[in-house]
């Protein structure tokens, strides 16, 4: 039980005795994502005249404050009340019961600060040992620390389920109402209330214990585990069961009230909990940086970062990210002590001379980065350069995988997942032998190696027809006519390499038998059997070892004919050869394109300028994912906006507050 | 692979395209009140991005039926039309190549005309009272139209964004409403009389409906 509340937990530091720092604000033991505000990089690169003046930046500043809605002036960031010459900090924790926002605030300013927070004589005030919590509007909970240097703000969301789970409805006081509505525990709300496990940490029980003892002091929010002294506390927080009455809850019956009684018990036993999570970052007063340090081959951010995000479990995270957008149950995949302090990944956004980029690190522990290595084991096809062009094509992906090693590594990765979701574990660990057995990797291998690319290669007018009406002026009758109109529409061309043409080609015959294709020399075209108009009419080849699909049958009559000389500079070329995914799209190319399109038909207008200004300052885009090192995989989505006028981050901000006023 | 598709096709509908389409009505009616009509939806200058949207399926929350989806739907109203009192003959066609709709039906007096469009409208969820409504007095031989946008379908359009209210700036309505008899007098000054004085025709622009309060009710008096 114990090591279930401490070792999923990317970010499970410890509280190392006699190492507290004093500059830092206190942090979470424990978060799903970390953020850092580089506030100090920030202002040295904007004004806070000039992020007051961006819509975007203040906007962006304004999510790290309290929020009122209903607040009519916008907020003066120069009177914001927060020290902009130290780091703001985002934690997100995630708990099966209760899921915390907490925003780390540097005070530089009392006095302005308490305005934006609204702190009055009248809001609701709690004394702790360290400072004071205030109960804010919106429900935000605030602390600020006795010396008034930082503030805590958190924002919680709750889960009534979580008194799914006999022995902490028990412990609460709670009704229990079978296993029908249980839920999966996996971590506690106040995962502190257990001793930590004695491996794990350096503080000794008996420290541990005069924690805990602290907390419970008579002044200071109660910390509490057994049911008696959780019903005081409940009663302590100002909210009175049997102040709910029938008036108050409108409800009529006695069920309904009971029902409202129950959930007013609930949301005073989460309120407590919250307090005490509150009170064990106060107390334990450890933090971001000095607890992101604990992570395995930890990166600092970079050093040009207005804000690094880290996040646990690596590049699979993307199911944390589900759990935060409300879908917790898939979001446990990875939740497990292996993927503890080993999987991380962190995320910069930086903005240096001529980029603005995010960059990304993923660091893996030794089995996953070692499978992934084998996934991503492909070498780039060099003929794939014959037919791509750094000048032309709009818009290029690239990928190198190995369709063989993946085949191979599949079954291993489903049932790493499926351990972690004990519901269907044997299904799937049944599933993925299946998938072993049936799968002949070796063969799939072959027909598609895994490298591939994508490109929008131009956008040329086309023409279709189109049916306008002409009305007989003698007696309205109308007929139709058949106009031929334009459009700048894309051409696409795919590309994926395969060492077994033969049964591509095979394939291809059994569609042409079953009437799915035509093929004309050597294209094959899909056939349009709902008469249905489709601008993009697929067609494809196979040649010298290259699956071709594409919307330009011309270029693949070309490609046929041996006509195409790609012209790759040798940019694109470094970035294809060092790189597992890649690519880049010219955003400056499609202004052009908009602009021909709306103005032919007349539709030309402000947005429409709007849109190929920003299009044209954009610039190009790369992206890529490197090979792994050692057991880190890096990569980056960088914009080349190029100019010099001011810096990129200013330039930045004005043309994110420019395609915001698009839809205006 | 979807995800990237949908990021293709989105990328297209937002970088590409131009949207038009026409709508046109066209009303025959005979001395005793009976008659046909004929609405048509064509969307073929806005083909291209009508088959991307519907590759997409939703786009912006709104979901774009396919086409096996419209002649379903088209399918059911003629259906319920044809056992309506009074209507007769409802039929449709659709041409997919051009995306080309079309609806026609018979009907024996005008009451039953307003009772049919009505009926259309409401299988297609479009509120009751945006629809016009037709009055003939076979005495007075006068033939009257009279619409009027609800209010709230006008909010609804002035909450749309942007992009999405683009495709009604070059979009149009059409009415032509054929006569047995000659025209003497119609009220609206910019409906078009036809050489054989026995049509009236009225082009409009969607957004001079939607945004800017114009009126197409018409009376027109016959011979």
């Amino acid at each position: 039980m114990l090591k279930k509340y401490f070792s999923p937990f990317l970010f499970s530091f410890v509280a190392i005795s006699g190492f507290v720092q004093a500059k830092e604000i206190p942090a979470p033991k424990q978060s799903n994502f970390v953020s850092s505000f580089n506030l100090p990089f920030i202002f040295s690169q904007l004004s806070e005249g000039k992020m007051n003046q961006s819509e975007t930046g203040r906007q962006l500043y304004q999510a790290l404050l309290p929020r009122d809605y209903n607040y009519d002036s916008d907020l003066d960031i120069t009177k914001s009340g927060l020290d902009h010459t130290r780091n703001a900090w985002f934690h997100y924790v995630a708990t099966d019961s209760v899921n915390y926002s907490l925003r780390l605030l540097p005070i530089g300013n009392m006095k302005d600060f308490a305005k934006v927070a609204q702190i009055t004589d009248k809001t609701k005030k709690t004394a702790h040992s360290k400072g004071n919590f205030y109960q804010l509007f919106n429900n935000y909970t605030l602390f600020i620390d006795s010396t008034e240097s930082y503030a805590l703000l958190i924002e919680y969301t709750t889960n009534y389920n979580a008194f799914q789970d006999s022995a902490r409805a028990a412990r609460w006081g709670m009704p229990y109402y079978g296993d029908d509505y249980a839920v999966e525990v996996t971590e506690e709300a106040v995962p502190a209330l257990e001793y930590p496990p004695v491996e794990a940490t350096e503080v000794t029980e008996s420290e541990w214990q005069s924690d805990a003892y602290r907390a419970t002091d008579a002044n200071e929010v109660a910390m509490v585990e057994d049911t008696d002294v959780a019903v005081e506390a409940w009663i302590d927080t100002g909210t009175n069961a049997s102040e709910i009455d029938q008036e108050e809850t409108g409800y009529t019956d006695d069920y309904s009230l009971e029902y409202a009684l129950e959930q007013a018990k609930k949301d005073s036993i989460m309120t407590i909990w919250m307090y005490q999570f509150l009170d064990e970052v106060v107390t334990d007063n450890i933090g971001s940086e000095q607890l992101l340090r604990s992570l395995k081959d930890w990166e600092a951010p970079n050093k040009n970062a207005a804000v690094t995000t880290y996040m646990k479990s690596g590049f699979m995270d993307l199911f944390y990210l589900a759990k935060y957008f409300g879908l917790p149950k898939y979001a446990m995949f990875l939740n497990s002590e292996e993927h503890g302090m080993e999987n991380w990944s962190k995320f910069d956004l930086v903005f240096d001379e001529t980029t603005a980029r995010i960059q990304f690190c993923t660091r893996m522990e030794d089995k996953l980065a070692a499978t992934s290595k084998r996934i991503y084991k492909r070498k780039w096809n060099k003929r794939f350069n014959k037919y791509l062009n750094s000048d032309k094509n709009v818009a290029v992906f690239g990928l190198k995988m190995n369709t063989q090693n993946y085949l191979e590594e599949s079954p291993n990765l489903m049932k790493k997942m499926g351990e972690n979701i004990p519901k269907i574990d044997a299904e799937i660990a049944l599933f993925a032998d299946l998938f072993g057995i049936i799968v002949d990797e070796k063969a799939m291998g072959e027909l598609i190696s895994g490298d591939a690319v994508v490109a929008v290669t131009e956008i040329k007018e086309q023409s279709y027809e189109s049916v306008k009406y002409n009305w007989n002026e003698e007696t309205f009758e109308s007929s139709e006519e058949k106009v031929m109109k334009t459009e700048m529409l894309p051409h696409i061309l795919m590309m994926m390499t395969t060492k077994d043409e033969a049964a591509v080609d095979r394939l291809l015959q059994y569609g042409i038998k079953r009437g799915a294709y035509e093929q004309k020399e050597g294209i094959y075209y899909l056939k349009n059997k709902m008469s249905t108009y489709n601008p993009f009419q697929f067609c494809f080849t196979v040649y010298k070892g290259i699956i071709f699909v594409s919307t330009d049958n011309k270029l693949l009559s070309d490609v046929r004919l041996g006509k195409i000389s790609g012209k790759m500079n040798k940019q694109h070329k470094k970035l294809v050869k060092k790189n597992v995914s890649m690519g880049w799209l010219k955003f400056d190319e499609l202004a052009g394109v908009w602009d021909n399109n709306m103005n032919k038909d007349g539709q030309s207008s402000i947005r429409t300028i709007r849109i190929n200004n920003t299009l044209k300052s954009l610039g190009t885009l790369y992206f890529n994912t490197s090979k792994i090192k050692g057991n880190k995989m890096y990569g980056a989505a960088s914009l080349s906006l190029g100019q010099k006028k001011t810096n990129t981050m200013e330039y930045f901000f004005y043309l994110m507050d420019d395609l915001r006023q698009i839809n205006d | 692979m979807r995800p990237l598709l949908v990021c293709f096709f989105l990328f297209l509908i937002v970088f590409s395209f131009s949207s038009c389409f026409d709508t046109v009505e066209e009303l025959s009616l005979n001395k005793d009140g009976s008659g046909k009509m004929v609405l048509t939806f064509n969307a073929s200058q806005s083909k291209a991005k009508v088959a991307t949207l519907q590759k997409l399926g939703k786009v912006n929350g709104y979901i774009i039926p396919s086409n096996t989806a419209i002649k379903n739907e088209l399918t059911e109203t003629v259906k319920q039309l044809n056992t309506m009192p009074g209507i007769s003959k409802a039929i449709y066609t659709t041409d997919f190549s051009n995306y080309i709709i079309s609806l026609s039906f018979e009907f024996n007096n005008v009451g039953q005309l307003n009772a049919a469009v009505k009926k259309i409208l409401q299988s297609y969820n479009i509120p009751a009272n945006n629809v016009v409504q037709y009055n003939y007095n076979a005495a007075a031989k006068s033939f009257a139209t009279k619409f009027q946008l609800e209010q709230a379908t006008k909010s609804k359009y002035a909450g749309l964004k942007s992009e999405d209210k683009e495709m009604f700036q070059t979009a149009k309505y059409t009415s032509v409403y054929r006569f047995a008899s000659v025209v003497n007098t119609m009220s609206h000054k910019d409906a078009k009389l036809s050489g054989s004085k026995k049509a009236v025709m009225h082009q409009v622009p969607f957004t001079y409906i939607l945004e800017k309060n114009y009126s197409i009710n018409n009376t027109i008096n016959l011979q």
